[in-house]
């Protein structure tokens, strides 16, 4: 027989941890509230015929919000044959409110309390006995990152299933509740299975919409129902919804004091309030956590005696890729007497795109390191609370950080993670501008040109990510003054989880799979899109016909490259590096690496036998410092790689708002690349006046119209703040 | 009667109330804002807004329009 | 006789890219842990659907 068993708990309580040490999946383990958002499926290791389904993490199962909606329909609907519901024992009381609706589905369910060590280190004591007897299901302890009693957890949970043991929790609510609810169970005993019986009769009394679509009760059991609840709302002076809601944690309040002995006094300041007490000071958390973006930077991509990444790459370039990986296929090729045309191809093609591609796997890893530390760590939701009220200026929430710190690794996670952003508006201003934030994959063309142009300047490296963190911001002020976009941002409401030691399984986990997916994109798709643009640069039209060419300013790619480049001219892209750089644009469509990649193929090219694999000289040759900044710029921002453009067409759902996302994205790249290189360059004195310093000024005059103008104000919801505050 | 966005951080306050409705009060009220809680405030974000709160024994962040939602005493 | 050797190589080479890129491309439902290789298809809810059922604020 097989056996579903589903996993559920709050956000932050180890539920995925614990779901990759059931499963021995990969998946990615955070420390942010809501990291798992789709719904993912495992094998149980060792028992085939059990398949686990990890839930989204939610703190209630009510209708507000999409993995709540989620994890509902599934359990209601789908109907596993058991919950494992993880419970984070160093903040039990929150954690069973979930575990008490659970609770309430007639599903056969094992609580499982994690963190026992801590709870222990803490000096306090969880009775699970106590607690058993209370919940009446099976309790067990866990730590879930040390994997101890996980395997008991789930053979637990099998057993209860097979036995079908339900649990069955009475008296939680006062006494009237308890007899409006017996009555409103008497009303749906003909409509709804028994073991349901309860819930349903909750939902009712809680007024759940969506419960009652689902009845479809006839009119007058609709009105015998609301008479028993508004008998109830009258004699507690409160609305349904919140008696429930109070008188559960009122029930845990009681447990809790029965089975757990609390050591600390209350609110008594952990070693994780001591840290906070400095990182989100009000003075200076903004400083610390720009400074803190600026060491990793530089760690990563700077060019100081701590950039490590810097030196792998320099590593890389210099000896792995110019000494060694070619001098070993130069001797196999040379003692074979590989024809010339062959050599080229995989020496400079091959070997000069992937391994200008590859070099930059030093800086990215160092930087995947960073990032999955600070996200592992729980600085990341720190983040999103100083963040929160510079984004909310601009009309997005805290909430939106969250898929842009995702995206700093690959913007197709990032925005997927946008759809726990439950208002519609605020999750489509996130997906339109979490694709400025720059990825993994645009690393490369960055570490490119601060290497190549800017001597290794970690500045440069910050720079496109304060862009990118610009770029989000210009765009949500233009963006919230149009009427689409009007309105307050969502609620923020939200968990600051505390900080705990970066596991180390955790982080090489997140760091090899960011850094896996790079390199295996760089031998599959980079690899073949090098032989394509080898062929396109090594061949053309010479005097009317066609062969090798010997300059490849005169092959085929140069001729689409130049019947395009006319419209970067006004980003500064000309000279000999127009038609290379509008290559490098499009074939970045496929994956922003392409970028690094086409460089590395083009000017390889050139000069393979002087220098070997030095390309960083001929790119200073051709780019000046401004123009570079200007193609930077565009290529970080403009529309994002095809596989991005499929999330956003996914999340969007709609084929105008995914035209008008990507469109945004071009234009607004394309206008700031303008202005950056008319203005920029005229003020260093690399470009003269022209037509096109008015046509930038005019845009800027346009984006700051756009910036300070009054906009689209919203009537209803301005006022309504108001009201709430005065009416009583 | 005060609302908790009038609260100075390290107070130490009991719930009253909480009006509105919908959504924003049901997630208030499902983090364990409910009648009768101690909360804690911790401190205020650096742009003077959300705020920080110990609640349940655990730390939660509240936007200060959304706790104006909260009556304390 | 080296021609013919590498060009044999750099095509299995390439054969080999063709067929993975074909089979990501073809099995959508399993996850990798790559989430640029399985455009979401390793989940199976109907996003939009659940949009609706969502219970947006009561005017007040």
């Amino acid at each position: 027989m097989e056996i579903k068993i589903a996993l559920a708990g709050n956000p932050n309580s180890g539920k995925t941890t614990l779901f990759n040490q059931l499963t021995g999946s990969r998946q990615r383990v955070g420390n942010w509230p809501g990291v798992t958002v789709e719904k993912k499926e495992g094998t149980l290791k060792g028992e085939n015929q059990c398949t686990i389904q990890d839930l989204p993490g939610i703190y209630s199962l009510s209708p507000y919000s999409l993995e709540e909606v989620v994890s509902r329909n599934y359990l209601v609907n789908e109907k596993p044959d058991a919950i494992l519901n993880i419970v984070d024992g160093t903040n039990i009381e929150r954690n069973l409110y979930l575990t008490t609706q659970l609770l309430e589905l007639g599903i056969p369910t094992v609580v499982c309390v994690n963190m026992m060590d801590l709870v222990k280190r803490n000096g306090d004591q969880i009775d699970i006995d106590k607690l058993s007897e209370k919940l009446d299901c099976p309790v067990v302890s866990i730590s879930a990152l040390k994997g101890q009693g996980t395997k008991e957890a789930a053979l637990k949970a099998i057993k209860t299933a097979q036995a079908h043991q339900v649990p069955r929790m009475d008296k939680v609510y006062a006494k009237n509740v308890e007899a409006a609810l017996e009555q409103i169970e008497a009303i749906l005993s003909s409509s709804v299975d028994n073991g349901m019986l309860r819930w349903y009769s909750i939902k009712v009394f809680e007024r759940d919409e969506r419960i009652h679509e689902i009845l479809k009760l006839k009119e007058n059991e609709k009105k015998e129902i609301e008479t028993i609840i508004q008998k109830v709302e009258n004699e507690m002076d409160d609305d349904s919804e919140s008696i429930i809601t109070s008188q559960r944690y009122d029930h845990i309040g009681q447990i809790v004091q029965y089975a757990v002995k609390k050591k600390s006094e209350k609110h008594a300041l952990s070693v994780s309030d001591k840290i906070d007490k400095i990182v989100t000071n009000r003075i200076l958390a903004l400083p610390i956590f720009i400074a803190i973006m600026y060491v990793v930077y530089t760690i990563a991509m700077g060019s100081t005696s701590i950039s490590i990444g810097t030196m792998g790459t320099d590593w890389a370039n210099d000896v792995l890729f110019g000494e060694i990986v070619p001098n070993f296929f130069d001797g196999i090729l040379t003692s074979l007497h590989v024809n010339d045309v062959l050599y080229g191809l995989i020496m400079d093609g091959i070997l000069g795109g992937v391994g200008a591609v590859l070099g930059f796997v030093p800086q990215i890893l160092v930087l995947f390191i960073l990032l999955s530390v600070m996200e592992d760590i729980g600085y990341m939701s720190r983040v999103a609370f100083i963040m929160d009220r510079i984004f909310r200026r601009f009309g997005l929430s805290g909430k939106s950080f969250i898929p842009m710190l995702v995206a700093t690794g690959c913007g197709v996670p990032g925005i997927m993670a946008s759809r726990t952003i439950e208002q519609d508006r605020d999750r489509k201003m996130t997906i339109m501008t979490t694709g400025f934030i720059p990825c993994g994959a645009k690393m490369p063309i960055i570490g490119l040109f601060a290497g190549a142009v800017f001597g290794g300047s970690s500045l440069v490296a910050t720079s496109a990510f304060v862009i990118g963190i610009a770029a989000v911001i210009l765009s949500g002020i233009m963006l919230k003054k149009f009427k689409a976009f009007a309105g307050e941002p969502a609620p923020f409401v939200m968990e600051l989880p505390s900080y705990h030691l970066p596991s180390l399984g955790n982080v090489v986990r997140a760091t090899w799979e960011r850094g896996w997916s790079f390199i295996k994109r760089a031998g599959s798709i980079i690899l073949l899109s090098s032989i394509v643009l080898w062929f396109l640069q090594g061949f053309g039209f010479t005097d009317g016909q066609f062969g090798m060419v010997a300059d490849n300013n005169t092959s085929l790619l140069a001729n689409i490259g130049n019947a395009l480049a006319w419209i970067f001219a006004p980003l500064g892209w000309i000279g000999d590096m127009a038609w290379k750089a509008t290559v490098a644009t499009f074939t970045g469509l496929i994956a922003k690496e392409e970028v690094v990649n086409t460089f590395g193929v083009l000017y390889n090219f050139a000069e393979v036998s002087e220098e070997g694999n030095e390309i960083w000289t001929l790119i200073a040759r051709d780019f000046t410092p401004i123009a570079a900044y200007s193609f930077m710029i565009f290529n970080l921002l403009c529309a994002p790689c095809f596989a991005a453009m499929g999330a956003i067409k996914r999340e969007m759902n709609n084929p105008k708002w995914t035209l008008a996302a990507i469109g945004y994205m071009c234009v607004f790249a394309y206008v700031s690349s303008l202005i950056v290189y008319q203005l920029g360059g005229l003020i260093l004195g690399e470009v003269t006046f022209s037509i096109w310093t008015i046509v930038a000024l005019a845009l800027l005059a346009g984006i700051l119209y756009l910036l300070f103008r009054p906009g689209y104000k919203p009537k209803t919801e301005a006022i309504d703040i108001q009201k709430i505050s005065i009416a009583k | 009667m005060k609302t908790l966005n009038e609260c100075k951080p390290s107070q130490t306050v009991i719930v009253k109330k909480i009006t509105g409705t919908g959504a924003v009060k049901r997630r208030i009220m499902d983090m364990g804002i409910t009648k009768g809680v101690e909360l804690h405030i911790r401190k205020v974000a650096p742009l003077g807004d959300p705020i920080e709160l110990n609640v349940r024994g655990y730390e939660l962040t509240v936007r200060k329009q959304d706790a104006q939602m909260i009556e304390v005493e | 006789m080296g021609n013919i050797i590498v060009l044999l190589v750099l095509s299995i080479a390439i054969a080999l890219i063709l067929r993975s890129l074909y089979f990501q491309h073809k099995n959508h439902k399993n996850c990798t842990g790559n989430c640029a290789s399985c455009h979401s298809g390793g989940c199976h809810h109907d996003w939009e659907g659940i949009l609706r059922q969502i219970k947006t604020d009561p005017p007040k």
